[in-house]
């Protein structure tokens, strides 16, 4: 067994639209190790969602994945047929979604809607009848009490409506996690919560994740959340990673100018007084774009250099970054 | 909203159904027609121990008997006799069988394509749409009526013909209800998020979208089901409906019209039972829709 759980090169998915073809993801290359938290840091539209949407398989029309290959625990997910890859969703990977407040189905009780997927997926319950209803709900009781959720017994037989935020965003890792997956997608587990509970759904997530030994993507536009909890960090700009390594290494000393505008915009205790520095300027366009950095137009540091494609560059051990500053040596 | 509501555990299935369920309770004149309707589906299903009388009897001595209270009349026969002396009030108690039962029947039929063509054609999309939206529209550009008179006279009368002839135009009201609250369904995060948890399209069309789209197509169906009765009537009053001597409000009120100005009561009171119980279901089914349509919930 490899220790390499995820790994995606060269992904491109596109959108046909009528104002013309938008790369959404346009070369990008993932690994998730084994027992490994990933971050994936991006603003809006950057594409971190549609990256593990194509890994998941659900692009939606008119969206496609066009290049790369993507291969997890061995095995080519894009030559599976539909029928495999929805036997892997679910069991293999699990998503959460980004608003815990509307991913669970308003007209079913959760404990109904952590039976679905322990039906679809879990082989080791009893064939039929009693005994395995009885197992699916002693499986579910476990669930809940794994995320923290007291009483689970009567909350099993309650509507979503009837949970707050984090109840539910609890509920949702819940039903992600009931059949063991190895790796988990959390798409912005924490947007939709006020910060007390974000921090607890984010331990949540830890702890189950050293518990039970599986992988977790964490896909978020918190530089914060990524420091606390991630062992490697992955940044994407317009459909392209543009530098990735470990957190602590990315955080301390970033090499991509996007980076440093990023952790520049941040408010700290430290900086009081002085003005927030954003990032000036856009994200550029997808359609249509030029051969040339995506992040140029933005840069505090362009040169003519930078009308030319920039190819990911080795910035030391284990790091890369998108940036012609980068000297080539230093790896 | 008082305190208590708050708690989860003291309402624990309190589901919005219920919710619903309670504000239908509290429109007093959709209660009474609600009860109205109750009424006529147990008159309908006990006919045998209510009607006074077998309700295909004749007897030449009561032709066109007056009712009981007019000259005379006998109290017996309440609303009188038609021209075969057969008891009008018995007839008419065994006739909510028919118009009930095939109400219901169309109603069930229709519903339950309209909601597998309109999951498919919401959910699935593509050529499944296209098709599937066609033969609706196609449907729709006939006139009901001579729809069914045409199918009625190709397939010869008869009760499951009759049930089959409005079926096959019915339908496709639920599927047209239930293909666009899909379209808005299948967009929303749990469908992905059940998509993401690998979900077939089965499973996510029945359980997922269909649980939460079923209010609105309830409560056309029941408002449909008034129409169907008036159909059913019809058909039978133009004698493609239900055969002789099988008692149907609709072939009644026909056998009344040669003798309407000497025995009005022969078309009149078949007539009020057909207004009656679908004044009732109309009613019944908008206090249904203010109940469990959203748009009104305020």
């Amino acid at each position: 067994m490899t220790q390499t759980l995820l790994d995606v090169r060269g992904l491109r998915t596109v959108f046909e639209t009528r104002a013309g073809r938008v790369c959404a993801v346009d070369g990008v290359d993932v690994t998730v190790q084994r027992g490994e938290c990933l971050g994936v840091v991006g603003e809006s539209g950057s594409g971190k969602s549609v990256t593990f949407s194509s890994v998941m398989g659900l692009v939606k029309s008119p969206g496609r994945v066009d290049e790369g290959t993507i291969s997890f625990d061995g095995r080519d997910l894009r030559a599976l047929s539909p029928a495999e890859m929805r036997a892997v969703r679910g069991r293999d990977i699990a998503m959460t979604m980004q608003d815990a407040l509307t991913a669970l189905n308003p007209a079913l009780t959760v404990g109904e809607q952590i039976a679905e997927v322990l039906e679809a997926h879990d082989e080791t319950l009893p064939p039929r009848g009693a005994a395995r209803r009885a197992a699916i709900r002693a499986k579910s009781v476990e669930m809940l009490g794994l995320v923290g959720i007291p009483s689970a017994e009567n909350r099993l037989r309650q509507y979503p409506h009837e949970f707050s935020g984090g109840m539910r965003q609890r509920i949702m890792i819940a039903i992600a996690l009931a059949c063991r997956p190895k790796l988990l997608i959390a798409d912005e587990p924490t947007t939709a919560l006020d910060v007390t509970i974000q921090a607890q759904v984010l331990e949540l997530i830890s702890d189950i994740r050293a518990r039970l030994g599986m992988s977790v993507v964490l896909i978020t536009h918190d530089l914060g959340v990524v420091a606390e909890h991630c062992d490697r960090v992955m940044v994407m700009y317009a459909g392209q990673v543009v530098e990735e390594g470990p957190t602590a290494q990315v955080i301390g000393d970033p090499q991509h100018p996007y980076t440093q505008g990023l952790l520049a915009s941040i408010p700290r205790p430290g900086l009081r007084g002085q003005p927030i520095r954003p990032i000036e300027g856009q994200v550029p366009d997808l359609i249509g774009l030029a051969p040339q950095c995506r992040f140029y137009s933005r840069c505090t540091r362009r040169t003519d250099a930078c009308l030319a494609p920039v190819e990911m560059r080795a910035a030391g051990p284990n790091r890369r970054a998108r940036c012609i500053l980068i000297e080539e040596d230093r790896a | 909203m008082s305190l208590t509501e708050t708690t989860p555990q003291t309402h624990a299935a309190d589901s919005l159904f219920r919710r619903n369920l309670a504000m239908f309770a509290a429109n007093r004149l959709a209660m009474a027609s609600a009860v109205v309707v109750v009424l006529f589906v147990v008159m309908a299903i006990f006919a045998p121990w209510i009607a006074p009388h077998d309700p295909n009897e004749t007897d030449l001595f009561r032709r066109l008997q007056p009712p009981g209270w007019a000259p005379g009349g006998e109290w017996a026969y309440l609303l009188g006799c038609d021209a075969l002396g057969r008891d009008i009030l018995s007839r008419i108690i065994y006739g909510a069988r028919i118009s009930i039962f095939i109400g219901l029947a169309v109603i069930v039929v229709a519903t339950m394509i309209g909601i597998l063509a309109g999951l498919a054609s919401g959910y699935l999309r593509g050529w499944v749409d296209v098709v599937i939206s066609r033969i609706v529209d196609i449907l729709l550009g006939f006139p009901y009526l001579i729809f069914a008179i045409g199918l009625m006279a190709m397939m010869g009368p008869g009760l499951w013909n009759i049930i089959l002839a409005l079926a096959y135009k019915e339908w496709v009201i639920p599927a047209r209800v239930v293909r666009g609250e899909t379209l808005a369904t299948r967009e929303l995060e749990y469908v992905e998020a059940a998509r993401a948890l690998g979900a077939s399209r089965w499973h996510i069309m029945l359980r997922e979208i269909l649980p939460n789209i079923l209010s609105p197509v309830i409560v056309v169906s029941t408002i449909r089901m008034a129409h169907v009765i008036i159909l059913e009537a019809s058909l039978s009053f133009l004698g493609l409906g239900v055969q002789p001597p099988t008692a149907s409000w609709g072939s009644m009120v026909a056998d009344g019209r040669a003798f309407i100005l000497e025995a009005w009561w022969v078309s009149t009171f078949p007539g009020l039972a057909i207004l009656l119980l679908v004044l009732a279901i109309n009613v019944a089914s908008q206090g249904l829709r203010d109940a469990f349509d959203p748009r009104f919930a305020e």
